[in-house]
């Protein structure tokens, strides 16, 4: 038994190893770590930043200084329409839209696997009743309620990744489960049954390693998803509120004086670009490297 | 058929039995629209007591509802709190610009994104192949209200700077002077833009990759080995094929385009449905944002109930009954 274990330990690590491997030879999905790194540690150094660079808090007005182009004033990317530092604000805001798409994938992949899980396991009327639930869910527009929602409560941005994992996990909570009963058939799960093995340890032990992939998968896909509906929605003035920076809200306030600083409304729009970018390139990478079947 | 439609016109109805009580306990949960009246010392409380009545404000909630749904089954969805002109005429008067928006941007968007996924999957790795690829990955992280203000920028604010024709800014027709289909045309041509681009990447990446899997099959195989033409063998059997998920896609990707919608709306001041539900959520017209919702709801409905009828029309094996 001792033996077994560390058989089957071996046997993941290396799964691993050789997926990282395999990884590492995408050279555009390792550029796009690397952009990527970049641009968390650009995030996380905020208050390093404010501090050590620009000099600015990132909601220090100087009205008389606003609207400075880069590199005006000691304003290294410019100033907004409030005079405050663009440099900083950028940093500050990725730290918001970083942490609450992360949050919001995070929570909506809590549900979603769970709920997938339980419904391809469980089978008969659990399945049925859950499956149900989500259909409803899914003809629901999410849009109309997330806009509703956050008009009328102006959640922070805490609130908002749960909302966001509400409405949002019917979809991967279908493919968790469409896995779940593929796995299920599987040979080993019955010699894994007949052994006297749990219900929960058949789950944790057999069938959530093999869901994790595509789970990593779909979170490369859908933390730029959330990224992008959280600038739209601090765009429409619904999402994280000024003075607190995101790049969404960023974008809202450079609209009203594109035509004398158009960096203020470049600046922003590049990160989250840039962003989602790199994380959908490594998702990219990420998906070839796990499935070595599926050439593309 | 006739029976399907009819049983998934009947499932829509605890569907947005349960979306309207949604929104109904959401907006209703934050306050009267009367709130700011109360604030204004100007306005007597007995002015506020009698216009609570005449908007039945002063019914309990659910009494509300059943008189709102009762209403909305006779066609009434009621009147606006802000100008008290009925919520069904200004949702007419902007849906049109709305469908027309989406309608324009899904056909533009299949018509770019269907031949050219064929055509990187035929070409796999081939020049074309690499472009669309980057250009799919690139269109699908591109925020829209970015991409937007970044054409406005550009093709708008620049052009007129260097003195070349530019496209206007936002709006839906010149206010100086109506120049008629040539100048609704120049007003779409900038929302259209910001909303087909990232569609085409979506597009392209489904077709180019279910493509290619449909390509290994033995059918294929066994096509090419009678002797079809390629062409044939591509548009006959590939492509049927192909459409069947594309189809599912077309269904799932229907909110996504009323969500875009609502942001190139807002980015353009393009009065559509998107716009019109901005407006009333900051006014806090409780009639007009439950109309909006309803209409979003019945419009995503009947988009995935088309879906569905489109995949017994496409794939043969499927059948409704």
């Amino acid at each position: 038994m001792e033996r077994d274990w560390s058989m089957a330990n071996r046997a993941s690590g290396g799964n691993a190893r050789r997926a990282w491997r395999r990884f590492k030879r995408n050279r555009v999905a390792v550029i796009a770590l690397a952009v990527l790194i970049a641009i968390v540690i650009f995030s996380l150094s905020a208050g390093l930043i404010s501090t050590f660079i620009t000099g600015f808090d990132y909601e220090e007005n100087h009205l008389d200084l606003a609207r400075s182009k880069p590199g005006e004033h000691g304003y290294i990317l410019g100033s907004d329409a409030n005079g405050r530092d663009v440099l900083t604000r950028l940093a500050y805001g990725g730290r918001v839209s970083l942490l609450f798409a992360t949050m919001a994938a995070i929570a909506t992949l809590l549900i979603g696997s769970v709920v997938g899980m339980i419904a391809g396991f469980a089978s008969g009327w659990t399945d049925a009743t859950l499956m149900r639930f989500a259909d409803v869910l899914l003809s629901i527009p999410s849009i109309s309620i997330l806009v509703l929602v956050s008009s009328i409560y102006r959640p922070g941005y805490f609130l908002l990744a749960l909302i966001f994992s509400l409405l949002l996990w019917p979809g991967i909570s279908r493919i968790v489960r469409g896995e779940t009963i593929s796995i299920r058939s599987q040979p080993y799960i019955e010699a894994a049954q007949v052994n006297g093995a749990t219900n929960a340890r058949l789950i944790g032990r057999h069938i959530l390693p093999n869901v994790l992939p595509i789970m990593l998968i779909w979170a490369s896909q859908v933390i730029p998803a959330f990224i992008i509906t959280e600038a739209a929605l601090s765009f429409l003035g619904l999402g994280v509120q000024p003075p607190r920076p995101s790049w969404g809200n960023m974008l809202l306030e450079a609209q009203n004086y594109y035509m004398t600083n158009w960096t203020n409304v470049f600046l922003p729009g590049m990160m989250i670009f840039l962003t989602a970018l790199s994380i959908n390139l490594i998702g990219n990478g990420l998906r070839d490297a796990l499935d070595p079947r599926m050439e593309r | 058929m006739f029976r399907f439609i009819v049983r998934r016109l009947l499932q829509m109805i605890p569907i947005l039995f349960g979306i309207t009580v949604i929104t109904f306990i959401i907006i209703n949960a934050a306050g009267s629209p009367l709130q700011q009246m109360e604030f204004n010392p100007r306005v007597k409380p007995e002015d506020i007591a009698r216009i609570r009545h005449n908007l039945g404000l002063d019914e309990p909630l659910w009494k509300r509802y059943f008189i709102w749904v009762g209403n909305v089954l006779q066609g009434d969805l009621g009147l606006s709190l802000i100008n008290f002109r009925p919520v069904t005429e200004r949702i007419r008067e902007v849906m049109f610009n709305t469908l027309l928006l989406s309608s324009i941007s899904i056909t533009l968007s299949l018509l770019i994104a269907v031949p050219l996924g064929i055509y990187s999957a035929t070409h796999r790795n081939g020049r074309i192949d690499r472009i669309s690829s980057l250009f799919a990955v690139a269109g699908y992280a591109i925020p829209t209200v970015w991409l937007g203000l970044l054409l406005i920028l550009l093709f708008s604010v620049q052009f007129s700077k260097w003195g070349l024709p530019s496209l206007p800014v936002g709006g839906v027709r010149d206010l100086r002077d109506d120049g008629g289909l040539g100048d609704r045309i120049e007003h779409l041509i900038l929302p259209i833009t910001a909303l087909v681009l990232p569609q085409v990447a979506t597009w392209l990446f489904y077709i180019r990759s279910n493509m290619l899997e449909v390509l290994q099959q033995d059918y294929i195989r066994a096509a090419r080995a009678k002797g079809l033409r390629n062409k044939t063998v591509l548009y006959g059997h590939g492509l049927r094929n192909v459409l069947i998920p594309l189809v599912t896609l077309f269904g799932l990707l229907i909110p996504d385009i009323f969500a875009g919608a609502l942001v190139v709306e807002n980015v353009f001041a393009y009065p559509g449905m998107g716009r019109l539900a901005i407006t009333a959520i900051g006014d806090k017209d409780h009639t007009l944002v439950m109309g909006i919702t309803l209409m979003f709801a019945v419009l995503v409905i009947v988009g995935n109930l088309i879906a569905d009828v489109l995949y017994a029309v496409v794939d043969p094996r499927i059948r409704l009954d």
